[in-house]
Formats: C-alpha cells, sequence, structure tokens
C-alpha cells in the first residue's frame, strides 16, 4: 500500500518515543479523551452512588418521619392514657380520703363504743359489789372501793342520817385525818345542805359561798336516798392527783347509781342484822 | 391459739373484778388478792403478764415486784404496776423494783388493754396448743 496514513509513526530521526513527549498531538489528545472519557465515566458512576444514596437517604427520611409520625400518635395516645391516668388517680386520691375520714369516724365511733364499753363496766361492777353481800361492813367497803378506785378520790366521807334526828353521822371515811365533820347538822355548809335538799354539790356548779368552815376542799356531796329520802351522803374533799382536780363523764354516773344504790344496800344489811 | 394467761394482784375485790371485766374476753385472767398469794400463783400458774397493785397490806406491789424479779421463773415476765397516785416518786420506785410499766386508778379498760396488749406482742407471738402445734 502506497497511502499510508500520516499520523503513522515514521523512522525518521528526530521522531520522538511512541507515548512519551513529543509523541504526535493527535495521540496525545487521544489519550486525553480517553482519560477524560474514564474520568466523565468514574464521575457519572460516582453520580450515580451518589443518586442511588440520596435515594436511599430520601427513602430512609421518609421511613423516620413516618416513624416520627407514628412515635407521635403512639405520645399523644399515651398523652391521652396518662390524662385518664391522672383523673383516675385523683378519683382515687378523692376516693382514699374519704375512706380516710370514715376510717378516722370508724375509729373514733370504736373508741367511744370501748370507752362506753369501759363505763357500763364501772356501773355493772359498781353495782356487783354493792349487792354482792349482805354484811354491812362488806357494803361500806364496798362503796369505799367504788369511790376510791372507780372514781378516783383519797379524801372521803360516807355519813348515814342518825334516826330520828337532823344529824348526819359519819360512818366510814378514807383519808381524812382530824377533820370536823364527824357529825354535820342539816343544813350546815355544803354537807348539811345537800343533805337537807336531796340534791348533789358539786365543786364549780354549786354555791361556793354555802361552804363553811374546813369544806374549802369539798369537791362534791352525794345525797344517798332510800326509798326518795335522803338517808345518808358522801362528802368527797380531794381527788387523786391524776383526775387533775376534775370528775370525768362516768363519775357522775357512778355518783347517781350510788345515789340510788348505796342506802338500800346499807339497808338491806341493817335487815340482815 | 392459746389465750395468753394474765395474773390480777390487788387486795380490792372491786378492782379484781373491773380488771377481770375489761380483760378477761382477750386473756385468760387469774386472781390474787395479796402479795404472798401472788407469788405462789406466779410459780404455780407461769402467766404471760402480771398486773400488780402497789398498796396491798403485808406485802406491797414493790416488794412483789422485787420477789418476782428475783425468781428464776419470773425474771422476764411483763409486770404492769397498778398506782393509786400516778405521782412520779412512785413510779420511779416501781422501775425501779422491776416493772415495766404502769397504769393509774382508776383503772381506764383502753389505756389497760392497750399496754397489756403491747407488752405481749413484744414478748413474743401467743402460743399455739400442742394439737395444733402437731399440725
Amino acid at each position: 500500500m502506497k497511502d499510508q496514513p500520516s499520523d503513522q509513526p515514521t523512522d525518521r530521526p528526530n521522531d520522538k518515543p511512541a507515548g512519551g513527549i513529543g509523541t504526535e498531538p493527535g495521540h496525545y489528545v487521544q489519550k486525553v479523551r480517553e482519560d477524560t472519557q474514564r474520568y466523565i465515566q468514574d464521575l457519572l458512576a460516582e453520580n450515580e452512588k451518589l443518586r442511588r444514596l440520596t435515594a436511599e437517604v430520601d427513602g430512609e427520611r421518609r421511613r423516620l418521619e413516618d416513624e416520627a409520625a407514628r412515635w407521635r400518635d403512639q405520645a399523644s395516645g399515651l398523652e391521652r392514657e396518662l390524662d385518664s391516668f391522672r383523673q383516675d388517680r385523683e378519683r382515687l386520691e378523692l376516693q382514699l380520703s374519704q375512706i380516710e375520714r370514715e376510717n378516722h369516724g370508724f375509729s373514733n365511733r370504736f373508741t367511744e363504743l370501748e370507752q362506753r364499753n369501759n363505763d357500763l363496766a364501772n356501773l355493772y361492777v359498781a353495782t356487783y359489789r354493792l349487792h354482792s353481800t349482805l354484811d354491812r361492813e362488806e357494803v361500806l367497803q364496798a362503796i369505799q372501793e367504788i369511790v376510791i378506785n372507780l372514781i378516783g378520790c383519797e379524801e372521803f366521807g360516807i355519813y348515814e342520817l342518825a334516826p330520828g334526828s337532823n344529824e348526819l353521822v359519819r360512818v366510814s371515811s378514807f383519808g381524812l385525818v382530824d377533820d370536823p365533820f364527824e357529825r354535820v347538822n342539816l343544813g350546815e355548809g355544803w354537807i348539811g345542805r345537800s343533805a337537807a335538799s336531796g340534791s348533789a354539790y358539786f365543786a364549780g356548779t354549786a354555791p361556793e359561798g354555802e361552804k363553811r368552815e374546813g369544806e374549802e376542799h369539798l369537791s362534791a356531796c352525794v345525797p344517798l336516798k332510800l326509798d326518795g329520802r335522803v338517808a345518808g351522803l358522801i362528802a368527797v374533799f380531794r381527788l387523786l392527783p391524776q383526775k387533775g382536780g376534775r370528775f370525768a363523764p362516768i363519775d357522775a354516773e357512778l355518783f347517781d347509781l350510788l345515789a340510788a344504790q348505796a342506802a338500800p344496800a346499807v339497808y338491806c344489811s341493817t335487815l340482815d342484822r | 391459739m392459746l389465750k395468753r394467761k394474765v395474773l390480777l394482784v390487788d387486795d380490792s375485790m372491786t378492782t379484781l373484778f373491773m380488771e377481770e371485766m375489761i380483760l378477761n374476753g382477750r386473756y385468760q385472767v387469774v386472781k390474787a388478792t395479796n402479795g404472798e398469794d401472788a407469788i405462789e400463783k406466779a410459780r404455780v400458774e407461769r402467766p404471760d403478764l402480771i398486773l400488780l397493785d402497789v398498796i396491798m397490806p403485808k406485802m406491797d406491789g414493790f416488794a412483789v415486784c422485787r420477789a418476782l424479779r428475783a425468781e428464776e421463773g419470773t425474771r422476764t415476765t411483763p409486770i404492769i404496776m397498778v398506782t393509786t397516785r400516778g405521782e412520779e416518786e412512785n413510779v420511779e420506785r416501781g422501775f425501779e423494783a422491776g416493772c415495766n410499766d404502769y397504769v393509774t386508778k382508776p383503772i381506764n379498760g383502753l389505756e389497760l388493754l392497750s399496754k397489756v396488749d403491747n407488752l405481749l406482742a413484744s414478748a413474743g407471738p401467743a402460743p399455739v396448743a400442742a394439737g395444733m402445734a402437731a399440725l
């Protein structure tokens, strides 16, 4: 073949080695073109990779947004549930406080009933002791024990109305030493006035001015009645220190019981004698 | 469960009766009317608790308490003293003699029950009947 393409290598002395600097410009351009082509291919591949990555990230973003929405739904559901729990708790707390109030009320009622039970036991014991014997000394001893142990007095006297006279005579006493009240005329001082009127006198309610000398520490005078008439009297001076100088509500009931039942008990024992 | 046994010691029949009324439902009650009787009953009956009056003829409550504390069988038995006067000196004497607690007259049923219950609860569980224990 005669005609060869002009870009074919020749054997001329100033020809440069193939591929190096100084090769023919067409060769170099070809190489740059190929390099550029490769570079473009790489860029396209990289672009494709980034596109896929972007698509993945987009997908992930959408998934996360869906998940966030689901969580938001769940959170608002939980919020509603929490509100409902809060309301339940408030309702239960209210219920609990009502139950506590009721419980407190029952507890108070129970204590009151126990106290009442205790008071009834006191009255039962007092009645039983008064009527458990026909021995006069034992009846007087029972009256003393009731006044000491159930009422809580440490100084008192038990009087009888002397037959056919207006004089009270002390037949038993506890804690009284050298006092002027062995015998008391009806109408004299608290003791005499209480016996004359048949009404009980209690410190704080009865007129203090009616006390006579020696009666300063008198706390109560309780007439003892037999068949509606005064047959004797209990004069209470000092109470035990732990009583704080005051009678308890049960004391009034015990005095009432003594007022009504002590004289008949003493009278029955006298009959037996 | 067996009822715990409480020994009541008082020379006043009224107080004994009152204490019995308060405790009888919950506890088995044994009574003594003087100090010597109390010591003898404590030896024989081996009560779980003793309710001991202070003022008694011949041997007062303090002496009885000391005697009970000197005995092996009653050295640790809870003792509640029943004082007529709740003065500090009386209370101190009671504790010196070896009592665990005290109540004052007139006896308040609620207070007495609460003290007896507390002392017996701290002493341990109530004994179980032999037949029940075998189960």
